[in-house]
């Protein structure tokens, strides 16, 4: 246990995700020993990444402040009658990366999992629902984590979906409780090309 | 398969130990509170990645200390496969297998099979349903990676589901959310069921022919499963399928009953599984002396089953049995391990019965 301010340091660190408590003291040692610049732009870059990124009000991925509509969403060359269903942007980012989605995205904002408190109507789940209502889309995918409760939100929107669009879902060539921001581009390719139809 | 050495730094009383095994296996020797069955149970941890007695890892972590390490050398067949097993209060367990992390520890459980029996908590172990049930999982997870992944599956949509049941008292019921959290229950709970089913059937015969040993034929000992009585060689056995459809009817029916109650009341981590003798349930009607001998029948039957599933034989595990078993029973049991591959047995002193010679003696100061 250190001085005060850095415990407070080493605790913010802990709560982002993947960090334990090795990582963070770590991290806020490398802080403290860094020339004060360069502690300064590190605080600068998180309040400036905060302020000026808000989400797309269609598909809720993320965008700059200013701009109603994602990149994706602006692309004029994206299929758009085919969205992909992710749970967090940073899924949406992987499927990016690897170049292989033609069509737009839409971030639900987790998984269900009651255990936390998170139902269906706390999830974009009926601006889903009201997107392939207006849209006309051919296809949905959903591109959901291997756990349990990815799954499971698989299967309710498969459910609400159905009979409305044709729905499909990524063939399980992710291992299993596997993260979907995780997995390399050929894993997702295969994933991709091998969808199923639910 | 054998163990063939283990090296405890710390674990438990041990700060530090290097133990070598024969390969026959061994007799531990040791007094009271030297800490024979720490050993044991740190194989253990080798083997299902947790402790055998149900304890928790930081009860395993010596005073003033932060961490444990099991480190074990495997011999299968030509190879050799060092495990280690560390857990610390930092950065949890870890497991590493031919030096290589593991990504998950139950990643490790279907390597090196481990059979278990102490006779000294038979009581416990046979009284209470869940602890039945525990034993039964733990053999089956050994017996098939599939079945331990589709429990932890289970524990965690069943944790799922009881919130989401909980959650009704303040919003009304979403029929599909409902429908979901059924079906994905269903799904490992009807696995579970069907494995359990079969690993019964397999196992029934084998537990009825060493009961009868024990008894001298006098008794017949059975088994039950959610009412049913185990046969040996049944008509049929329900499909997966079967049963994940009789699961979901029974979520359907008991909703209510278990919305009020706030958690699920059907299911495989509900399910009776008894032992009996003569039709009776030995947990209540059974003498000490019948208990200790159901028990080690199921645990010569697992040992069979294992055998069978994975091709190789377990390591066989005996914790003070002499002291606990009376000599009829104890000569019965020499003689049925004559032919295992290895066993690791502990006493006080050394045995009265003639052990034969496979044994190396460990004395622990
Ligand atoms: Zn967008």
């Amino acid at each position: 246990m250190g001085p005060e301010p850095l415990e407070d340091l080493v605790v913010a660190f802990t709560r982002l995700p993947g960090i334990g408590r090795k990582t963070a003291q770590r991290l806020a040692l490398y802080v403290l020993k860094s020339p004060p610049q360069e502690a300064e732009s590190l605080a600068a870059a998180v309040r400036a990444a905060r302020e000026n990124i808000g989400h797309c009000t269609r598909c809720f991925h993320l965008t700059e402040r200013g701009q109603e509509l994602c990149h994706i969403c602006r692309d004029p060359r994206r299929d758009t009658g085919m969205i992909c269903v992710v749970e967090e942007a940073s899924d949406a980012l992987a499927l990016e990366r690897s170049e292989l989605m033609r069509g737009t995205y839409h971030v639900l904002g987790g998984a269900l999992s009651p255990l936390d408190g998170v139902g269906p109507e706390d999830l974009r789940i009926a601006e889903l629902v009201e997107r392939v209502r207006e849209e006309g889309i051919r296809e949905v995918i959903l591109a959901h984590n291997a756990s349990a409760e990815g799954e499971a939100t698989a299967e309710y929107i498969h459910q609400r979906l159905d009979g409305m669009t044709q729905v499909s879902r990524l063939a399980r060539g992710l291992p299993a409780g596997s993260d979907l921001d995780l997995a390399d581009r050929t894993t997702l390719a295969h994933a991709l090309q091998g969808r199923v139809q639910f | 398969m054998q163990l063939r050495q283990l090296s405890l730094r710390p674990f438990r009383n041990f700060a530090r130990i290097d133990l070598e095994f024969a390969e026959g296996g061994a007799v531990i020797v040791g007094a009271n509170g030297r800490g024979k069955s720490n050993i044991l149970e740190a194989i253990c941890y080798q083997s299902i990645g947790k402790s055998i007695r149900g304890a928790r890892d930081h009860e395993a972590v010596p005073h003033g200390e932060g961490h444990f390490d099991i480190r074990g050398d495997w011999q299968q067949g030509q190879r050799r496969h060092p495990c280690r097993v560390f857990y610390g209060a930092d950065d949890g367990k870890r497991v590493f297998l031919d030096e290589a992390p593991l990504p998950r520890v139950s990643d490790l459980v279907s390597h090196f099979q481990t059979v278990y029996f102490a006779p000294q908590d038979v009581a416990l172990v046979l009284q209470f349903s869940a602890q039945r049930r525990r034993l039964l999982d733990i053999v089956l997870s050994q017996a098939d990676a599939v079945y331990l992944k589709a429990l932890q599956t289970y524990q965690r949509l069943l944790t799922q589901r009881n919130h989401f049941l909980r959650s009704l008292g303040h919003r009304g019921v979403d029929p599909t959310e409902r429908e979901v959290w059924d079906a994905q229950l269903a799904k490992p709970g009807a696995l579970l069921r069907h494995h359990r089913l079969l690993g019964l059937v397999e196992i029934m015969p084998d537990f009825a022919r060493q009961y009868d040993v024990f008894s001298t034929g006098q008794e017949t000992a059975g088994l039950l499963y959610a009412d049913e009585v185990i046969e040996s060689n049944p008509d049929e056995i329900p499909t997966r399928d079967q049963l994940e459809a009789t699961f979901r009817q029974q979520l359907r029916d008991g909703f209510e009953k278990e919305r009020h109650a706030g958690h699920t009341l059907n299911g495989p981590h509900r399910d009776g599984f008894v032992f009996t003798i003569d039709g009776e349930a030995a947990d209540a009607f059974g003498s000490q002396g019948q208990q200790k001998s159901v028990l080690l029948s199921w645990k010569m039957a697992e040992l069979r089953l294992l055998e069978r599933r994975k091709g190789q034989q377990p390591l066989l595990l005996l914790d003070d049995v002499f002291s606990e078993l009376d000599p009829i029973r104890s000569a019965h049991l020499i003689e049925m391990v004559e032919d295992f591959d290895q066993v690791i047995l502990t006493a006080p002193r050394q045995p009265q019965e003639s052990l034969g010679d496979r044994y190396a003696r460990i004395d622990l100061e």
